[in-house]
């Protein structure tokens, strides 16, 4: 934890509290509606209505409620909803107050439970933007591998949409850090549909392991208010024999991975800090913009540093490794707060908002939910299979190994080499379960020569 | 206000606000060091390194650009921030200020003015597949396409350190007498690092990352680093390999083993001094690690020249206007090398676990039969002679190999004739 007991005491006790105001003090968690604030709305609809123009071209409409030197609180309102939202004034680049005429909207909700989910996104609406949102949910190198995500994402870029959104729910397999290859795998699937042009936005909820590492290669990642990205584990524990290998295979790690991170624009020193439980990373922010350091905040660095992890030995090692700084998983807070995260939004009325697309979209969610469950459904099954044949195999295997017994075994083998053909991505990537079986068929037939020349 | 005032005034803030949002995409302006200027949209940011996203024509780009090579920044159009006082520099900056590099295109076949770039990929395992041998035929095939420039893609984890002083010689002997050789990296780890070191020119992919140069072997109880006179071979190697590529071998030696490395950065010329301690303005590896760079840090420590995330941007960055891509045959012998090699490897542990079962059954005919097979794919994957599959335990599969299990298929074959009679 932190370096000072007291400071990890007030940490301890504050820190729920402080992550809860930032989150809703930070910066826009898109406004959700609100029955309150639809009388607030409807009371103020006749006055002129303020506008905070973006830096990034954005323009938002609404009613300017609090203002400070670093932030500006403000009603907004889209349609017919309103809801708070906090901006930081190092991403304003104009405040106009009583500038916009309210337009009556037909749209406003008769009544504060009105859902505005109630248009029913199912049907094509001319001149309505398309979200196509795809889940991913599972392990990546296991449920989410190449061919799936390939066919999902074929078909979302076929859709044409305004934006595809990957909803991300997913760990790895294998857990841990060594994740971070099958990520690295399935990176070209994502960057080529940004590359071709499509507008890729990740959402999530788990980013766990080597999962944490995929939607880095994206620049839009947004999360939800109880996401996370993460828990890779401590590379430092890495053995595979003398120390100075061990340090050669942290270090290739480290730069494969923050390879993904510059891919997408994010700070590389976060991947050290996500993946060694010694390094220091604390940061502060000047005009808005995160600054780091990657030791232990000096008298001569200044002021204003949050030490996001520290070295986590003695006094800073984490009571539970989960939950401490001893390495780096962000949350949505953190996350928003050192541009990571966009916005932080729990629906995908809200995240098409924070998309400026507003509340008139389509929801396309294409082939991909069925693309993706069942592949799912079906490795999982093939899985399962798998065990069930290698069962059969032991026990035909301490038979009496007749012909007929022998040639039943070739057919279990045969089995099995069929599954890992199907899922070779997950069972069988370089072909050496299959070359196996190969072998031990040969082995069977060896032995079926073998009796009936004994035989004759 | 008048209610015919409030009107105008909300018409003006609208049309005002419809035109920021329209030039909001080019409010930024980046002006590099040689002499270009990105007018578009910086759209991240971080402490080395910003991407800046810009129309060519009616094409988006996106790209990412290094503070060292900014001159300054203008955001928003009217507030100019010099790059950070503390940025360095690189140390090699553009060879040609270019007037326009975001100009680099793919030029028709016809055009006369075209470059001529080939891309030979050189991938996976150092030794079995990233081959000094199948480099050198692919090069052999670029003699009738002419190309100006030869582009090394490597993709590699590195393996056999014993290829890299030939893969050195090739890319020194055979490559550079006759063509402008660019390394592009998208991953040149351990021997990989170590062959790419021979380059002059290297450019780095954004994943990118290059060194882990470590030598190990494996043995029962794990991984074990050379160490001894196998190991100063090795940094006498990579002197020589450094001074091919002009480069500090200083550098190189931090990616083999744990060295205290920093940099000084000439803010005027961009030159980089390199120290093995830790009194540099830089520090850049220490004893307790081993180096691996990615594109960012390797850009702005003069190890790469620049980051290109297409062949386009790569040509640009190579100061070329117009391009055209030959080679297609020599890449295509790397990619059908590499899916045979695979194969062959794989092949080769069945075919001679094969023939063991087969001799246990006392079938030497058969086993023979597979020896053979395991010939023919050794024939049309030749590195397997050198190499043999080091990640199935089989040996160099080369004639003393065959030799010596002919002879032993022989000496049963005798017993069992003898037994026979």
């Amino acid at each position: 934890m932190r370096s000072s007991p007291t400071a990890r005491l007030n940490h301890r006790i504050w820190a729920p509290i402080l992550a809860l105001a930032a989150a809703i003090l930070a910066y826009s968690p898109a406004p959700r509606p609100a029955p309150a604030f639809f009388a607030t709305a409807a009371a103020v609809a006749d006055e002129p209505l303020d506008r905070i123009i973006l830096k990034n071209g954005q323009v938002i409409e609404g009613r300017v409620l609090s203002e400070t030197d670093t932030q500006v609180e403000m009603l907004v309102m889209v349609g017919g909803i309103s809801a708070p939202a906090t901006y930081s004034k190092s991403n304003i680049l104009s405040i106009e107050r009583g500038v916009v005429q309210p337009v009556a909207d037909s749209r406003r909700p008769s009544s504060p439970s009105a859902s505005p989910r109630a248009t029913d996104r199912s049907e094509s609406r001319p001149g309505a933007a398309r979200l196509y949102v795809m889940r991913l949910n599972g392990n990546i190198g296991f449920e989410i591998s190449k061919t799936p995500l390939r066919q999902a994402f074929d078909d979302a870029m076929a859709s044409n949409p305004d934006a595809i959104v990957v909803r991300l729910d997913a760990g790895s397999f294998p857990e841990g850090f060594d994740g971070m290859w099958g990520a690295e795998a399935l990176a070209p699937i994502v960057t080529d549909a940004i590359n071709a042009g499509h507008r890729v936005v990740f959402w999530i909820k788990r980013a766990e392991a080597g999962a944490a590492f995929l939607p880095l290669v994206c620049p839009e990642i947004y999360f939800t208010s109880d996401g996370r990205l993460g828990g890779v584990g401590d590379l430092a524990d890495f053995n595979v024999g003398e120390d100075v290998v061990n340090l050669k295979q942290i270090s290739l790690r480290i730069g494969h991975a923050e390879g993904l991170a510059i891919t997408g624009g994010y700070e590389p020193k976060l991947i050290r800090a996500m993946s060694l439980k010694p390094e220091w990373l604390a940061v502060r922010f000047r005009g808005g913009a995160p600054e780091y350091i990657t030791w232990e905040p000096r008298p001569e660095d200044g002021d204003d540093w949050h030490i996001l992890t520290d070295n986590g030995e003695g006094k800073n090692k984490d009571e539970f490794s989960f939950e401490g700084n001893d390495v780096l998983t962000l949350n949505a807070d953190w996350a928003f707060r050192i541009g990571v995260a966009r916005g932080v939004v729990d629906t995908i009325d809200d995240l098409a908002f924070e998309l400026n697309i507003g509340r008139d979209y389509e929801d396309i969610s294409g082939r991909s939910v069925s693309i993706l469950n069942s592949w799912r459904d079906r490795v999982r099954r093939a899985r399962t299979q798998l065990q069930d044949l290698n069962e059969e195999l032991g026990q035909a295997g301490r038979g009496r190994g007749d012909a007929a017994a022998l040639g039943r075994q070739i057919n279990t083998l045969r089995q099995m080499r069929s599954l890992y053909t199907a899922f070779e991505e997950v069972f069988d990537a370089d072909g050496v379960q299959r070359s196996q079986i190969d072998i031990q068929i040969e082995d069977i037939r060896q032995r079926i020569r073998d009796a009936n020349r004994r035989r004759r | 206000m008048t209610m015919k005032n409030r009107f105008f005034t909300a018409i003006l803030a609208v049309l005002a606000s419809l035109l920021l949002a329209a030039s909001s995409f080019a409010d930024d302006r980046v002006h590099l060091k040689d002499g270009r200027v990105l007018e578009g949209t910086i759209s991240r940011e971080g402490d080395t390194f910003l991407y800046i996203t810009y129309f060519m024509g009616t094409v988006e780009r996106t790209e990412l650009v290094l503070k060292a090579n900014i001159a300054r920044i203008e955001r928003d159009a009217d507030n100019s921030t010099p790059a950070p006082a503390d940025t360095p520099v690189p140390a090699r900056p553009a060879a040609e200020p270019a007037a326009d590099r975001t100009s680099a295109r793919p030029a028709s076949p016809a055009s006369p003015d075209a470059r001529r770039i080939a891309f030979i990929s050189l991938e996976e395992m150092v030794g079995p597949f990233m081959n000094a041998g199948a480099l050198r035929r692919s090069i052999d095939l670029l003699e009738s396409d002419d190309p100006d420039i030869v582009v090394l893609v490597i993709n590699s984890g590195g393996g056999a350190a014993d290829e890299v002083q030939k893969l050195s010689d090739a890319i020194q002997n055979h490559i550079k007498p006759k063509y402008r050789v660019v390394a592009w990296i998208k991953s040149a780890i351990s021997a990989a690092a170590m062959t790419a070191w021979t380059c002059e020119e290297i450019y780095m992919m954004p994943e990118g990352n290059i060194g882990a140069a470590t030598a190990f072997f494996s043995q029962g109880a794990g991984a074990v680093a050379v160490k001894g006179e196998e190991l100063e071979q090795y940094f006498r190697m990579m002197q020589r390999i450094s001074a091919r590529g002009n480069r500090d071998p200083l550098v190189m030696r931090a990616m083999q083993v744990p060295t205290n490395l920093s940099a000084d950065i000439d803010p005027a010329t961009g030159k980089v001094t390199w120290r093995n301690d830790l009194d540099g303005q830089h520090i850049v590896s220490t004893a307790n690690q081993i180096l691996t760079l990615n594109s960012i840090d390797s850009v702005r420590f003069g190890v790469a020249r620049a980051v290109a995330a297409s062949k386009d941007e790569l040509a640009r960055h190579l100061n070329v206007d117009e391009w055209i891509e030959v080679g297609h045959d020599a890449e295509k012998l790397q990619v059908t090398f590499r899916e045979d090699v695979k194969t062959a490897q794989l092949r080769a542990v069945e075919l001679l676990q094969k023939m063991n079962i087969a001799l246990r059954g006392g079938d030497v005919a058969r086993a023979r039969s597979f020896l053979g097979q395991v010939k023919g794919w050794v024939r049309r994957a030749s590195s397997l002679e050198e190499y043999g599959a080091p990640d199935f335990g089989v040996p160099p599969l080369n004639d003393e190999f065959f030799r010596e299990v002919e002879k032993q298929l022989e000496q049963i074959a005798e017993q069992q004739r003898t037994r026979r009679r």
